[in-house]
């Protein structure tokens, strides 16, 4: 796109760089003014030339004649670029009309110029550099939106067109056709040196040119690696703002699992309250009262635990063990659970409820992991282990692979399309219970996920602190 | 439809640019001219004054060549009438550069009026007047034929370049006027040629 209206929007003082364009049109008018002098330059350059039969001074006056060409064109095209764009004149034209209209406007103001200042200027070479750096401002602007990178693009091509005006066998393609360029390869032909304009003009062009094309195409890729590099970041953050909504769902789930969880105390004491208005006995009133008074603890145990994460308790192994039991649907019939409890289990210090979550969560991956065994058989051992218990839960499924396995412990990765929260929550959990867990795998074989956890003789905790937690 | 019609506007702008500021793209028919390579007897003798008519470089060329020649002569690029008391030739190099006259400080007008000043005195004084051209085809061809016919009709001898687009107002002026031309294929042959008014 020529018009590049999306960047022009994006600048905040447009008027800044509408003044600027004037400014350097104005300059780029009045340019033979102020380098009228080494115009003159160029004529004793030529006498000297003739003179002393150097062809050397003919090239520099050539060096002088393109230079000044090159510096009026580029003025000329930046100011007329800069105010097309800035006005809002380009609105609503196609970018060829736009094209033309600017190749035009930069014409007439160098053929003003020339016949105000009677200067004379190069038609062909101009128009052909003009066509070409709009053809490269049209990419390479559409791609980069810069000016700057434009503008060095351009100045190359202009002084790559001019240096073939000094060339004699351009000449019949109107090449250098003002006075002072045929004067110039009028004393060249004279001195013999129309082969040395030929080659100068030819090794001066055709470098500028090719770098013109070459800065041009590395600009244009170089913007469009940084675009891509914009995309990503903008998809990483996408991915980074999908996975805390993940995460948040998690949390979400956890909630509804204790609200779940909340239900079977909230039965039992429902059932025994009934039981108790149906009942005339004082024995079963006790018992049951006991029972409800037990389910109000064990209710008021899980909300504490989600509501004061980092509170813990000094708690039996079996109780957590049965704690889990409790809460794990193990009516599957194709699956088989085989738990394996050593006796005589230390004591632990931990959030019962959270603990029992991150443990629940194992399970449930090891329930859900496709296997291509028969049926699935997970093995759950719980043993003492110097300074703590191990709970180790073991399944035949179809195991994770290297590359998965690096990647199990990130938020929202998962190879089993679930919300991929399960083993990061409960590595979290475990860490903050003063725990580890650990992951070992063998593809088709089967996947052992270790917990370990620390005792309450490990940890040094006293009664009284433990009464105080 | 509004895009169309500016867009059509645009085109015929730009043509009608391209013809007004640059290509007079008719090409002038030229026939092929036979001259003499040179003159069969000098008509001119020194000493000289070299001067330009409209103050292109091409003058230094005509200088350098007459220094090789050792012909004597006196270079002056803006010579007026009473610069040539006291010489027999007057060599006029034409061609118009706008950026020479600013150089010397001179008008298109005022340049005129010079060489007229100049041929005047030298038909006051019969002075021999050769015409030498060698630019043609460049952007200020127009003032440079004015020149070349204000001086040519009165010139004894005139040089110029083949297939230059003076190469026609040469051949007319020569036939008008009864005019020995010689047409030369490169800058680089027009030394004998001019010798020959001398030698």
């Amino acid at each position: 796109m020529l018009t590049g209206e999306m960047k022009v929007r994006e600048i905040k003082y447009p008027e800044i760089f509408l003044t600027g364009g004037i400014f350097l049109i104005a300059l780029g008018m009045l340019f033979p003014v102020f380098s009228q002098n080494i115009w003159f330059g160029v004529i004793i350059k030529t006498r000297e030339a003739i003179i002393t039969g150097d062809s050397g001074h003919l090239i520099l006056a050539s060096a002088f004649i393109n230079c000044l060409y090159s510096l009026q064109s580029i003025i000329l095209y930046m100011g007329t670029m800069l105010v097309v764009f800035y006005s809002r004149f380009n609105k609503g034209l196609k970018s060829f009309d736009v094209f033309l209209f600017s190749l035009i406007i930069i014409i007439l103001l160098h053929w003003t110029s020339s016949l105000i200042f009677e200067i004379p200027w190069e038609p062909v070479s101009t128009i052909l550099a003009l066509v070409i750096s709009l053809f490269l401002f049209e990419r390479l602007f559409g791609e980069t939106y810069s000016f700057i990178q434009v503008f060095i693009v351009s100045i190359q091509v202009f002084f790559a067109f001019h240096w073939l005006n000094i060339m004699p066998s351009f000449s019949p393609y109107r090449f250098g056709r003002s006075d002072i360029l045929y004067g110039v390869k009028i004393a060249g032909v004279y001195l013999n040196a129309d082969t040395v304009l030929n080659f100068t003009g030819f090794a001066f062009f055709l470098p500028f040119i090719i770098s013109a094309f070459i800065t041009a195409t590395l600009f244009i890729s170089y913007s469009q690696n940084i675009r891509m590099v914009r995309e990503n970041y903008e998809k990483e953050t996408e991915i980074r703002n999908m996975r805390t909504e993940a995460l948040e769902n998690r949390v979400y789930q956890e909630v509804k699992s204790l609200v779940h969880d909340l239900k079977t105390p909230l039965v039992t004491i429902r059932g025994l309250n009934s039981l108790m208005l149906s009942s005339n006995g004082h024995e079963k009133l006790s018992e049951y009262g006991n029972r409800i008074e037990n389910s109000v603890t064990k209710m008021s145990e899980m909300i504490s635990g989600y509501l004061y994460e980092s509170s813990r308790q000094k708690i039996k192994t079996i109780e957590l063990i049965n704690f889990i039991r409790a809460q794990l649907p193990l009516e599957d019939e194709r699956i088989k659970f085989v738990i394996d409890i050593q006796d005589e289990l230390p004591d632990i210090y931990v959030n019962k409820i959270r603990i029992a979550r991150a443990v629940i969560n194992i399970l449930e991956n090891a329930i859900i992991v496709p296997h291509k065994q028969l049926y699935k058989l997970i093995n759950v051992t719980i043993k003492t282990v110097e300074k703590g218990i191990k709970i180790i839960v073991r399944d035949n499924g179809i195991g994770i692979g290297d590359l998965e396995m690096e990647r199990i412990w990130e938020i929202g990765y998962s190879s089993n399309n679930t919300s991929g929260m399960g083993l990061p929550f409960a590595k979290r959990v475990i860490e903050d219970n003063m725990g580890t867990i650990e992951i070992a795998s063998q593809l088709d074989e089967g996947t052992t996920v270790t917990v370990f956890l620390p005792s309450v003789d490990s940890l040094e905790i006293d009664d009284a602190s433990n009464m105080k937690a | 439809m509004k895009h169309r019609v500016f867009r059509a506007a645009l085109l015929l702008v730009f043509a009608a640019l391209l013809v007004l500021i640059n290509m007079p793209f008719e090409e002038k028919s030229r026939p092929i001219v036979f001259t003499l390579p040179g003159l069969p007897r000098p008509i001119a003798k020194t000493p000289v004054v070299i001067t330009s008519a409209g103050q292109s470089t091409d003058t230094y060329i005509i200088h350098d060549i007459t220094n090789q020649l050792m012909i004597r002569s006196f270079f002056m690029p803006q010579a007026e009438d009473t610069d040539l008391e006291d010489v027999e030739t007057v060599v006029f190099t034409v061609g118009y550069s706008s950026l020479g006259a600013k150089y010397r400080d001179i008008s298109y007008e005022e340049e005129i009026k010079r060489v007229k000043r100049l041929l005047e005195k030298a038909k006051e004084d019969k002075l021999t007047v050769l015409v030498v051209v060698l630019g043609g085809d460049h952007a200020d061809s127009n003032k440079t034929e004015t020149l070349l016919r204000l001086v040519g009709a009165q010139a004894d001898y005139l040089i110029g370049l083949r297939e230059s687009s003076n190469e026609i107002i040469l051949t007319e002026l020569a036939e008008d006027g009864n005019i020995p031309l010689t047409l030369v294929n490169s800058v680089n042959d027009i030394s004998g040629s001019f010798a020959s008014a001398f030698r």
